[in-house]
């Protein structure tokens, strides 16, 4: 009687401060395995993402004329882009974007650039509804990746938008609503409201905690609860 | 609110272990180390090297040439143990040739463990073993194609694997890791590839557990607004006079009770034990007081006392809260 009478107050109490808290658990972590991954990276929306080179054997321009314009050159890569071979040219953390026929440079691309880019890789028929070029205040979406990058929003049910960066032409990311919604309710899922990223932040800690309390004083509560159901009492 | 009670019983039933298993789970996520699960800590950061421009280097274009331009996705030419290298990446594999002899690089045992000894920076541990994989493992599951497992003698039993198609660092994997992916495992409920958190066990239980958990809100809530409930009179009103009878009728004790608690409580606080093995939960009917007949009947009287007994003034002592003089009779269980 007294331990049941005891965790009785613990599971009442406890959960009158953390009950918000599991509430919110259990719905982020119900959409969380709900809605399919595969849909919520947005692998739906994209497509020829890995285009052969193909196309007619152009002389290239070649290897060593495009490196000996950079200082230091930590990578060089010959893909096509919107069908065509470019380099892109990796120096210092910065990527530049060469025409591999050419050798005139296109980085960074411009808006136009950008829009075919995204129009390119994306699987669905709705209209780009804008193109912005983001170099500073990033949506919280984009989370620390480096600028600027061209978003290209399409004006499907979904609001979807595409982030390309100027300097490769590389689809780096897409997002969309479900996306969105899955990224607010990972943010409540780990309590770490600013970054959405510290899953050891001491709220989530104490949080837990508590909780386990409450839930523990819940799993003794259960063998007295089905104790008690054996009969019932008609008058005395 | 009485099915709402039958509801959150039963899910709990269902769900318990497995809600205890995500609580312990998500703790062990807080406590450990991101960097550490990461095997990043013990990875020198070397910045990619500078690619050297020799006289001798092929171009992209020569390396195409050997190449169905079909098949080709990207060449990259980079730095690999300070050579130059171009990385053919293939529909279905990814090449390695030399950048300037045009000869097909194979990963060796030598060269994985060179790779190796490149990246780590711990404490001088030694290499323990080097061995090749042909498919993907539990550690290397984002991965395809083979790779080399490169096993060092340090504290943590670290494992790096490095592609044995092009050579690059697929993974970094040590004790903290294990024990993070073995409690990923416990939380995600995918006990074979811990993968997969869209499988329909998961998904079963996280439903279950939100009706749990919205039952169980719905009862706080509920508990918080009973009629005769009363926070705040406690503070304005004093104790009320209580008369306690035995079962044969003869005046056991007068007691004094704070209004607005719980009966069963207020006894209990008073030294008048009732006999309850649901600890107050209106459950198991032990607790019952004969009152005076016209005492608020709750759901948990309807359903564990007969209609006769509630005529007689039957009552379970967890289910009144105290709010005026009473007399009442206890019953000998």
């Amino acid at each position: 009687m007294k331990l049941a009478a005891q965790s009785r107050k613990v599971h009442w109490w406890f959960n009158l401060v953390i009950g918000i808290q599991l509430l919110l658990w259990s719905v982020s972590g119900f959409y969380m395995v709900v809605v399919n991954l595969d849909f919520i990276r947005g692998n739906h929306l994209v497509t020829n993402l890995h285009p052969p080179l193909g196309g007619p054997a152009a002389r290239l321009v070649p290897t060593s004329r495009v490196l000996q314009d950079f200082d230091s050159v930590q990578s060089l890569t010959l893909k096509p882009v919107l069908d065509h071979p470019y380099y892109i040219l990796e120096s210092n953390g910065a990527f530049h974007l060469i025409d591999a026929v050419s050798g005139i440079r296109h980085s960074p691309i411009d808006a136009d650039m950008a829009a075919a880019v995204a129009r390119y890789h994306y699987s669905g028929d709705a209209p780009i509804a804008a193109v912005t070029l983001i170099s500073e205040n990033p949506p919280s979406e984009l989370y620390t990746r480096p600028l600027p990058l061209w978003r290209i929003d399409f004006a499907d049910r979904i609001n979807s938008s595409f982030y390309i960066d100027p300097g490769s032409a590389e689809l780096v990311t897409r997002r969309h609503d479900f996306w969105r919604i899955f990224d607010f309710f990972w943010m409540l899922h780990i309590m770490d409201y600013d970054d959405r990223t510290d899953v050891g932040n001491n709220f989530l800690r104490a949080a837990i905690l508590l909780a386990t309390v409450s839930v523990a004083a819940g799993v003794v509560l259960l063998f007295y609860s089905f104790a008690g159901r054996r009969r019932r009492h008609s008058s005395s | 609110m009485q099915l709402l009670k039958v509801i959150h019983k039963w899910l709990s039933l269902i769900v318990g272990i497995q809600l205890i298993l995500w609580l312990v789970s998500g703790l062990v996520f807080s406590l450990l180390d991101p960097e550490q699960v990461k095997g990043k800590y013990l990875s020198s950061q070397h910045a990619p090297a500078n690619i050297a421009a020799t006289r001798q280097l092929l171009d992209h274009g020569d390396i195409l040439a050997s190449y169905d331009r079909q098949a080709v996705r990207e060449i990259t030419l980079t730095t690999l143990l300070s050579r130059s290298v171009y990385r053919v990446v293939l529909a279905d594999r990814v090449d390695l040739v030399d950048a300037n002899r045009g000869d097909s690089i194979t990963i060796t045992a030598a060269m994985a463990r060179a790779i190796a000894d490149w990246d780590y920076s711990g404490e001088r541990g030694d290499i323990r073993s080097i061995d090749k994989v042909e498919a993907p493992t539990l550690e290397t599951r984002r991965h395809q194609g083979p790779a080399w497992r490169v096993a060092i003698d340090d504290s943590i039993n670290t494992t790096l694997y490095i592609s044995a198609e092009d050579g690059q660092l697929l993974e970094r994997r040590n004790d903290i890791w294990r024990v993070f992916d073995f409690f990923w495992m416990l939380h995600i409920m995918d006990y074979r590839e811990r993968q997969d958190f869209n499988n329909p066990l998961v998904i079963c239980l996280a439903f279950a557990c939100l009706w749990l958990v919205v039952s169980g809100c719905v009862l706080l809530v509920n508990s918080l607004l009973p009629a005769g409930f009363t926070v705040f009179s406690r503070r304005r009103r004093g104790p009320v006079p209580v008369k306690v009878y035995t079962d044969a009728g003869l005046l056991l004790r007068e007691l004094q009770l704070p209004p607005g608690d719980v009966l069963i409580d207020a006894l209990a606080g008073q030294g008048v034990q009732l006999a309850s093995l649901c600890g107050g939960g209106g459950s198991c009917g032990r607790c019952r007081v004969r009152m005076d007949a016209g005492a608020p009947v709750s759901d948990d009287d309807k359903a564990l006392l007969s209609a006769e007994s509630l005529s007689k003034g039957y009552r379970l002592a967890c289910r009144q809260r105290i709010d005026g003089p009473a007399s009442l009779t206890l019953v000998d269980v």
